[in-house]
């Protein structure tokens, strides 16, 4: 009776030593890896040279503080599933958020004044944006025609950054604002030379638009809440062409670094 | 029982695999139902290169199956390879679960296969010969999906969508994996549209002083002719230029004509109208009846050329010459200076001339009224 228990105790301490050795999927990122872990009960402390954990068993994850100088911690199923995420729309109008499909008609150009989305009656271009790229976001624009081009005719206002002023033909684009949720892990940064002075009244400094996908905003982590208004500005000289089909279709393109 | 003991400590190990980083498609369009042209960029791990070296390794990219739609024939130009060194494409293969691809062997040789069914593309090297970048390359794959031969067109549902890569490093299949999400959307194009309205501004001013600006009334004196003294635009004479100043945002530009009352009879008596002084082309000079005019020089600031039209041009033209060549005139206008497209600040100064000869009426009452007409063609 004494051999058979014994037995029965050396088969359930080997039966728990061996089964902890591979029970989950190896987890490793660039800088480190976990080639085994301990399913048990109450958790504890895991380091290496550059991360640290703390885990618990059977508790409702908190999602707090699961990082370090390079290692991150996720907690709950879309972090444990790894799907990468992006969301991306592009509307425009006087105010937020727009319509899709509104487009920006700046109407009657004149030689007195820039012609500039104004909030009044000239519609801004409203871009939301997110997304759980670790290496960031960049949004950016392509121009059909590099200018406002005549449908009948190539007269062409071309785009140029430019600090645009009356009397003097050009065209392009320059961000407004740019915001994220408070709770955003990074924030979106306004990419050269969309940066300049922009305003809807006087804040004339545009970048150029062609044919060569051109970043306007970026950033270098996740975000979330990602908020853009841009503005589309034109001007024109005594000689620019008359006519009434000058048109652009500017293409706007969101790319996530995962 | 010691057997059983034994073969109980026999631990499996965990299975290591790595992940790409830096992991990007950056598409030319992301709207639903469209096609678009693909960058797929990802960065290899740390330690690992892509190469033919005992094992031929394979870099997959995965579309959504369901969703993406391949059209046309692919082509080996609708792709480009690179791993921190371009790579040629020597051959592709293409096919409903094709996984393979026969290609040359070569230094920079890869071949692309083309699962159509399971939107997968995979490239490998084509041979031993392939020379490996360094560990830890940065790999960009294009795909043109949207010109002719092969086609990928974006899902029809608007949604956020999983490309997954992978690569087989020595022959272990998915032994480096990543994914990147890309956001399909139903608009991503703005049409911007613009106006600009019409314009021309024409202008004419009569004065010895060719930049000045007058009212009207617009007229030319010659005063006293005399055979011996023809009369000639310019200080010498005292007689006015006629100055027409012309601006326009007509793409096609625009022209000026003239035109006179008198047709060739020229300038005429009022008291005696059977009595003229004769417009006809050709030089005035001293003892000669001839009346008309000549355009001296054309000026603007900045647009189309202003010009003169060809009726007028090649004609000696000079303020004070008795000399000067004159155009015949009629009643119903022809041109005598125009710009091919847009012109601001254009200005022509136009001399009259007169000179009689000795069988020329006496009179003081010889006169002539002239139109000009500017027409924009926009």
């Amino acid at each position: 009776m004494f051999r058979i228990n014994f037995l029965m105790m050396v088969f359930t301490v080997i039966f728990f030593a061996c089964w902890s050795g591979n029970a989950v999927e190896a987890m490793n990122s660039a800088n480190f890896e976990v080639t085994g872990d301990t399913i048990s009960i109450g958790g504890g402390n895991s380091s290496s040279a550059s991360y640290s954990a703390e885990d618990t068993f059977g508790d409702l994850a908190s999602g707090e503080g699961l990082e370090s100088a390079n290692y991150k911690g996720c907690s709950g199923f879309q972090c444990v599933d790894g799907s990468p995420y992006i969301s991306f729309s592009v509307k425009e109008g006087i105010l937020k958020p727009g319509a899709e499909g509104a487009g920006v008609a700046l109407g009657s150009l004149s030689t007195s004044s820039v012609t500039t989305s104004d909030g009044v009656g000239i519609n801004s271009v409203f871009i939301l944006t997110e997304t759980s790229a670790e290496n960031g976001l960049a949004v950016g624009v392509i121009s059909t025609y590099s200018g406002l081009k005549r449908l009948s005719t190539s007269d062409t206002i071309s785009s140029s950054t430019a600090t645009l002023s009356a009397g003097n033909e050009g065209y392009g684009v320059c961000v407004d604002s740019v915001s994220e949720d408070p709770d955003s892990p990074d924030s979106l940064s306004i990419a050269a030379p969309y940066d300049g002075t922009c305003n809807k009244i006087n804040g004339h400094d545009v970048g150029l638009v062609d044919a060569s996908l051109r970043t306007v905003v970026e950033s270098t982590g996740q975000i979330k809440g990602g908020d853009v208004e841009i503005l589309v500005k034109a001007s024109i000289s005594p000689i620019s062409a008359a006519g009434n089909d000058y048109i652009d279709t500017l293409t706007f393109v969101a790319t996530g670094t995962y | 029982m010691i057997s059983l003991i034994a073969s109980s400590f026999i631990v499996v190990g965990p299975v290591k695999a790595s992940s790409f980083t830096s992991m990007s498609d950056t598409m030319t369009r992301l709207k639903t139902s469209t096609t678009a042209d693909h960058t797929i960029g990802l960065t290899l791990p740390a330690t690992y290169d892509f190469d033919a070296t005992g094992s031929i390794d394979v870099i997959v990219v995965d579309f959504p199956a369901v969703n993406f739609v391949m059209g046309g024939v692919w082509a080996t130009t609708d792709f480009t390879f690179s791993d921190g060194t371009p790579r040629t494409i020597n051959a592709l293969n293409q096919g409903a679960g094709v996984t393979t691809v026969a290609c040359a062997d070569g230094v920079n040789n890869v071949g692309v296969a083309i699962d159509t069914t399971g939107m997968d593309f995979r490239i490998l090297p084509c041979g031993v010969s392939y020379t490996p970048q360094v560990a830890g390359a940065t790999i960009t794959f294009t795909i043109d999906g949207t010109t002719a031969d092969g086609t990928l067109t974006n899902l029809v549902a608007a949604n956020t969508y999983t490309v997954n890569l992978a690569m087989t490093d020595e022959g272990s299949v998915g032994a480096h994996t990543g994914s990147i999400s890309i956001g399909i959307v139903d608009n991503d194009q703005v049409a911007v549209s613009a106006n600009i309205d019409p314009t021309i501004t024409f202008d004419i001013d009569t004065s010895t002083i060719i930049g000045a600006d007058t009212a009207t009334p617009y007229v030319v004196s010659f005063g006293t002719v005399t055979t011996v003294d023809s009369r000639v635009s310019g200080d010498t004479d005292s007689v006015n230029y006629i100055l027409l100043d012309l601006a326009t945002n007509a793409a096609s530009g625009a022209s000026v004509t003239i035109q006179n009352v008198n047709g060739t009879s020229g300038l005429v008596s009022a008291s005696t109208p059977a009595d003229t002084v004769a417009n006809s082309d050709g030089a005035i000079a001293d003892g000669t009846e001839r009346y008309g005019f000549c355009v001296n020089s054309v000026s603007w600031t900045s647009g189309s050329p202003l010009t003169v039209s060809a009726d007028y041009l090649g004609m000696t033209c000079n303020a004070d010459s008795e000399t000067n060549d004159v155009e015949d005139l009629n009643t119903t206008g022809k041109s005598i200076i125009e710009a091919a497209g847009p012109i601001a600040g254009g200005r022509a100064v136009i001399v009259a001339n007169v000179s009689v000869s000795a069988i020329t009426e006496a009179h003081d009452d010889y006169a002539d009224t002239l139109t000009f007409v500017a027409t924009s063609t926009f």
